[in-house]
């Protein structure tokens, strides 16, 4: 009886997503005008405008699924954003606090200080473009531990734990930040309606 | 003009995004596999940095003929990343598209650039680091030929081989991840980092921008190799009629 039920449940939802395509020279999708008898395919979104049932919807799951993606994608880049935030913010209380206690000489203050304010200036710059400032922020950092590490050889294990997280955070946005770009704009370009005769003259 | 689907090699629209005969998304710009640059990308770098620490612990600066080894190992390191994966940065080389007009003004500019940084740069150095001034002509004065070498190993090395790696390779490398002007600010970060000296990217990397947009501006790095090598050759020869 339950299985009667949760079939007639599947029916009731397909009938309720049925996709009716009154005007075929109009994409169902993103509202695109001028599709002629020979597109199969909206040219501007991709909707299968003369397709089967099943892949209008899979269509509309893919974009769902893919809005997702961007979803977590923007997660992983505020991530590799507050890192570098973090980062300048450790650098600049560091030189203060070396400052304050006067241990280390000038030039090394005036490093720490200039590592503040890229990385800051990096984090600024990722938000409007997050992949070549957490790239940037990443290559940076690899010098500025490298450069502790040939001035101190003792101080490579120091913070170990924090440094394997500052690199495992640029990696995660890395990898969040890699396709974020493509799939943002994809989805925009999707979103706006096009004049498909128009682009035909051009 | 029609874009090809590689899919079902059906006819396109240029405009379109997406195959009107399958639905597959059609090639440009955004859809090309990144992976491959940026995995070229960190090798070249992570390359340079090991090169710069081995270079570190061995204590390389003791002698000149220990620096022009390391400047031979840097340039053979360069050259074989150009000639393995890197052969689009030959066409950068145009040696027939030089303008001499060009030419002078980045010659004058270097030299310009060279006084104005030597003259702050000692200035900050000695009043405000308390560093001394490191002549390099002195690193070669035991060479066979003490001019030549320091010209050799300061001037014509870096001029040529950073210019090949970073206004060629990096940024090559770059400009297909990323638009024109991160670009020049990322190779610029790069080649101003890889000094491995934060006080100096003050001024290395503002030079750094300068050749990257040469690079940009004129599609040639040529100009970029012109610049840094009078650029450097000026403040050898500064170094000399002040000391």
């Amino acid at each position: 009886m339950r299985f009667i039920s949760g079939h007639l449940e599947i029916k009731r939802l397909r009938e309720k997503c049925h996709i009716v395509i009154e005007d075929y020279t109009k994409c169902h999708y993103c509202k695109s005008i001028g599709l002629t008898q020979d597109d199969t395919f909206c040219p501007n979104c991709g909707f299968p405008q003369r397709g089967t049932q099943t892949e209008m919807r899979n269509f509309i799951w893919n974009i769902r699924n893919k809005k997702l993606l961007l979803k977590e994608q923007k997660k992983a880049i505020n991530k590799g954003r507050n890192i570098l935030f973090i980062l300048a913010g450790l650098n600049l209380l560091f030189g203060i606090v070396l400052i304050v206690t006067g241990k280390i000489n000038i030039s090394v203050i005036l490093g720490i200080m200039i590592s503040a304010v890229i990385y800051f200036g990096l984090g600024i710059w990722s938000m409007k473009n997050p992949f070549p400032a957490i790239l940037t922020g990443f290559f940076i950092y690899i010098v500025l531990s490298v450069i502790g590490a040939i001035n101190d050889p003792k101080s490579i294990l120091n913070g170990i734990i924090i440094k394997a997280f500052i690199i495992f955070a640029f990696i995660y946005a890395y990898l969040g930040v890699k396709d974020a770009e493509k799939l943002e704009k994809e989805l925009e370009s999707i979103k706006k309606a096009k004049d498909l005769n128009i682009e035909n003259d051009m | 003009m029609k874009t090809i689907c590689k899919k079902c090699i059906a006819e396109n629209n240029v405009n379109a995004s997406y195959c009107h005969k399958c639905g597959a998304k059609l090639e440009n710009e955004y859809n090309s596999n990144n992976s491959s640059h940026i995995k070229k990308l960190l090798i070249f770098f992570f390359t340079l940095v090991t090169y710069i620490i081995i270079l570190n612990f061995t204590r390389y600066a003791r002698h000149y003929y220990t620096l022009l080894i390391s400047d031979s190992l840097f340039a053979l390191i360069v050259v074989g990343f150009l000639f393995t994966k890197n052969k689009s940065v030959l066409k950068l080389l145009k040696i027939r598209s030089l303008k001499a007009l060009v030419i002078v003004e980045i010659l004058s500019l270097s030299v310009v650039l060279a006084l104005i940084v030597y003259f702050v740069v000692t200035y900050f150095n000695q009043n405000v680091l308390n560093l001394t001034e490191k002549i390099y002509y002195d690193f070669y004065k035991d060479s066979p030929a003490p001019m030549l070498f320091t010209l050799l190993s300061t001037a014509l090395f870096p001029s040529l081989f950073e210019e090949i790696a970073f206004r060629g390779i990096v940024f090559n490398e770059l400009y297909t991840l990323t638009r024109l002007k991160p670009a020049i600010i990322i190779s610029s970060i790069l080649f101003a980092s890889l000094h491995f000296s934060p006080v100096s990217w003050i001024w290395i990397f503002p030079f750094a921008l300068v050749l990257g947009y040469l690079r940009a501006r004129y599609r040639n790095i040529l100009y970029g190799m012109i610049m840094h090598f009078s650029f450097n050759a000026s403040i050898v020869f500064i170094q000399l009629l002040l000391r």
